[in-house]
């Protein structure tokens, strides 16, 4: 372990889960079936509601939990599957925790320098000052986490998991439990420090903005199965179901009939991407794409949430649906105003109705 | 309303600064004897050199022993994958309930011919041991009976880890072994610590155990010597103070700056796994319970039975000594109440020093062996005028529980000041004018349980109470405890084994009540 001034891991690797189920005694799997593909020096995220298994996946992949089947690979080495398993402490793998569960008998650079203890003293001393300047937390390095706020104790608790050189760094909510301001700002350094450091990251949450901002791939996870794996455009633009439509962001799920590839829906004709769909059809419609104005469907305002930047308006159609509008303005809108709705957007996602 | 306020800071403060003397009386007059000393210095200090050791040797020893077997056996029950571990976890906190003279009383009293012990050496064809003294006897069975002082707190704070720091510290690549003396071990030195301290003040004031194990320390001396040579009497006393100061001291020093987290977690990760290293971990806890509380309870069981049995003891011959157990110790708690609530509202609600100054001395009074307190307390109202009278009357033994057990009271009864917000305060004055009634219809009730748990352990540790009762208790007062102590010494084995039944009842019902139910029915 040499200190040569570049906070590089020693060598990226890439995760990969194969079939993994995980699970205790006769109840069902937390975790069932999964797979994944996690390039090496990519940020993936797990994204999923509470209880979908998500940080037990994570966890799995530490050697904190250990699978019933399956197999987990890192790079060319396979840490986990039916006959062999790599515990924990020697799969060179870095963690974050939801809470920062810093040592708190051990100063903020007695922490960092942890799991460097069979280093020399001086290579030490400057690794743990190097991720110090990392994190930006310089003149924090002898002080104990009782004394660090909630936001600086994570600072410290990813510089020491970063302070081995792990091939593999994994994060489990780690803004969860700090305010909404603070969680912005850490999450754009943390993405920045995790880019420059360029380790293979596995980060997991429940918050659907997190995982686009801080994601190359995001994996939606639901009731222990992993729902759809792609890119953050991908997860918004094409999901492959409702559920992980609505989950992802706000959805209008329309009825339609299909001719061609275009469905005729409460807000008039919407091009589909699948061009070839005929009948029965549900049509995804992002409320970006609903355009208020004077043409289209006629409705009537039934609710409006302004949010500075922009406004949501829910408006009833003549027919009784109702659909969500992202605005600009709401010039002229307000409860009972009478308008028109029009779709503005590209080929839309549709399902079968089956 | 300030002006009133103001008036009633003085009355309170000097009636506060009055309860602080009466806990530090004891000890200052041991100082002030010991310092005025008339004989001959050098020879007495030379005639308790030995004795002094001993008490030293028997508490250094022990304390190490019950930290080590306490951590150990905190540590498997609560951490590891031991079979029937919620089993064990009852079964090894039970001799908190048996007071040390109770059990080596039922262990004598197994021993001698006809006991329960010596019948099991006899069937496997071994020849039971004569004499049980010295030593080692007291410091095996001193150890079995005071280690669950160390596993309780460090159970608990086993159980207050988060997993995750223990995790985090193997994903940095520590092993098993370095992660307990990294991690674990900081986390839970202080409880380690602190139980220790206990039984160390035990140990140097533990008296029924090492008399009738024929160990001579210095509270044998001062009980030898306490009517025919109270000079050595309070040499002795000085030097069990000073080593209890001593302890105290050490202890302060040796928590050092250590950072303990006091969240709550969520239980420690997941079990660790003992393997091959189970069965011999199933026997030091088999050990641990048959020696702690089979054997003593064994032995008991079997001559109480025949006993009753022979006819020659009659249940009824309980009735006065459990009457008088009970009223003594209620008595006390009651009395107890009154002299600690006024010093923790002081300190804790007014913050004012005569109140932090008076808790320091109550807390001290538990560090003032029991028999020394007694033997302060008897001279001091013997040498008073009109205090004389109160020698070996209920009063005055009462005075010396509250004064030795106020410590044991105030920690709950703070907890009871403190369950009355200075917010419920402030509205209770506005809705209601009158001050007694906020008393009895708003504090009172919200302070409820803190009382009533504060009382409770004050009349467990009367009833378990027994040098300071056989000096200080009015002649022919009989109570659980002197009662056993007295049958034994006169050899009425059934009656000492009955008595002790009894007692055992008593302290191990208040035991479950107030000391472990919670930390053993927690994820029962």
């Amino acid at each position: 372990m040499t200190s040569d001034g570049d906070p590089k891991p020693q060598r990226s690797v890439a995760i990969e889960v194969e079939g993994v189920s995980i699970g205790y005694g006769q109840a069902a799997p937390v975790v069932c079936d999964v797979s994944l593909h996690a390039p090496a020096g990519s940020i993936t995220v797990l994204l999923g509601p509470s209880g979908c298994g998500k940080t037990t996946l994570l966890r799995a992949i530490a050697g904190l939990e250990r699978p019933r089947s399956g197999t987990v690979r890192m790079g060319d080495e396979t840490v986990s599957g039916p006959e062999t398993w790599v515990p924990p402490q020697r799969r060179n793998v870095g963690m974050v925790f939801q809470d920062p569960a810093l040592f708190p008998h051990l100063t903020a650079a007695g922490n960092i320098g942890f799991g460097l203890r069979r280093a020399e003293r001086a290579d030490r001393d400057a690794r743990v000052n190097e991720l110090l300047e990392l994190v930006e937390m310089r003149e924090f390095a002898d002080r104990l986490p009782g004394s660090l706020s909630g936001g600086q104790q994570q600072r410290i608790a990813l510089a020491r998991s970063l302070a081995p050189k792990p091939a593999v760094l994994l994060l489990d909510e780690p803004f969860s439990a700090l305010d909404a301001n603070l969680r912005t700002q850490l999450r754009g350094d943390v993405a920045r420090i995790l880019r420059e450091v360029g380790v293979t990251t596995v980060f997991v949450t429940h918050d659907q903005d997190e995982a686009f901002v801080m994601g190359d791939i995001v994996g939606v996870m639901h009731e222990g199965r992993l729902r759809q794996l792609g890119t953050p455009e991908e997860l918004y633009r094409r999901p492959i179901d409702r559920w992980v439509a609505a989950f992802v962001g706000e959805a209008n799920v329309l009825p339609a009939t299909a001719t061609d590839g275009i469905a005729l829906t409460a807000l008039g004709r919407v091009p589909l991407a699948a061009t070839e769909a005929n009948g029965a059809v549900t049509v995804l419609i992002r409320p970006e794409d609903v355009a208020v104005g004077a043409d289209g469907e006629p409705g009537v305002v039934e609710h409006l949430d302004f949010y500075g930047h922009d406004a949501r308006v829910s408006i009833r159609l003549l027919d009784g649906t109702v659909v969500s509008a992202r605005v600009r303005s709401q010039a002229g809108l307000h409860n009972g105003a009478q308008v028109a709705v029009a779709y503005c957007g590209g080929a839309a996602e549709s399902w079968v109705v089956v | 309303m300030t002006s009133r306020a103001e008036a009633g800071r003085f009355p309170r403060q000097l009636g506060v600064v009055a309860i602080a003397a009466l806990f530090v009386a004891p000890g200052l007059l041991v100082v002030w004897r010991a310092a005025t000393f008339g004989g001959s210095a050098a020879d007495t200090l030379a005639e308790l050199r030995e004795p002094a050791l001993r008490s030293l040797q028997l508490a250094l020893l022990v304390s190490l022993s019950a930290a080590i077997l306490g951590t150990t056996l905190a540590w498997l029950t609560t951490c590891t994958d031991l079979p029937g571990r919620r089993v064990w976890r009852v079964l090894l906190v039970l001799p908190i309930a048996l007071p040390s003279f109770v059990g080596t009383t039922a262990i004598l009293a197994g021993f001698t011919p006809g006991g329960f012990l010596a019948s099991i050496w006899e069937a496997l064809g071994a020849e039971p041991p004569r004499r049980i003294r010295g030593l080692f006897p007291a410091w095996l069975l001193l150890t079995l009976f005071s280690y669950p002082f160390v596993l309780l707190p460090v159970s608990a704070r086993l159980r207050a880890l988060r997993a995750s720091l223990d995790e985090s510290a193997q994903l940095l690549g520590a092993s098993a072994i370095e992660r307990f003396v990294r991690i674990t071990f900081p986390q839970i030195r202080a409880a380690i610590v602190g139980g220790t301290l206990i039984v160390a003040l035990y140990m140097l004031s533990e008296f029924g155990a090492v008399q009738l194990l024929g160990f001579d320390t210095l509270t044998r001396v001062i009980y030898a010597t306490r009517q025919v040579d109270r000079a050595t009497s309070f040499m002795a006393a000085a030097m069990l103070f000073a080593a209890s100061l001593a302890v105290v001291a050490a202890v302060r020093a040796g928590y050092g700056r250590v950072a303990t987290d006091v969240r709550a977690g969520t239980g420690p990760a997941r079990l660790v796994r003992l393997g091959w290293a189970a069965p011999f971990a199933l026997l030091v806890c088999v050990g641990v319970v048959a020696v702690g509380i089979g054997a003593p309870l064994s032995s008991l069981i079997t001559w109480a039975a025949r006993g009753i049995r022979e006819g020659r003891v009659s249940l009824g011959d309980l009735l006065t000594p459990i009457q008088n157990t009970a009223q003594v110790a209620v008595l006390t708690a009651i009395v107890t109440l009154l002299v600690v609530l006024p010093v923790a509202i002081s300190a804790i609600r007014h913050r004012d020093v005569a109140g932090r100054a008076a808790s320091v001395a109550i807390v001290a009074g538990f560090a003032l062996p029991a028999i020394v307190i007694a033997l302060s307390i008897a001279v001091l109202a013997l040498n008073t005028p009109t205090l004389n009278r109160l020698y070996q009357t209920m009063p005055l033994l009462i005075v010396a529980y509250v004064v030795h057990f106020g410590s044991q009271a105030l920690g709950s009864v703070e907890q009871g000041v403190r369950a009355v917000s200075p917010a419920v305060l402030d509205s209770s004055r506005l809705i209601e004018p009158s001050w007694w009634r906020r008393l009895l219809r708003i504090e009172l009730p919200l302070m409820r349980n803190g009382l009533v748990a504060g009382g409770g352990l004050v009349v467990l540790a009367v009833v378990k109470e027994l040098p300071a009762t056989l000096l200080l208790a009015p002649i022919g007062f009989r109570t659980l405890s002197t009662d056993v102590w007295a049958s034994f010494e006169e050899g009425f084995l059934a009656n000492a084994a009955v008595g002790s039944l009894a007692l055992l009842a008593v302290s191990g019902t208040l035991s479950w009540l107030l000391v472990f139910r919670d930390g053993v029915t927690r994820d029962l």
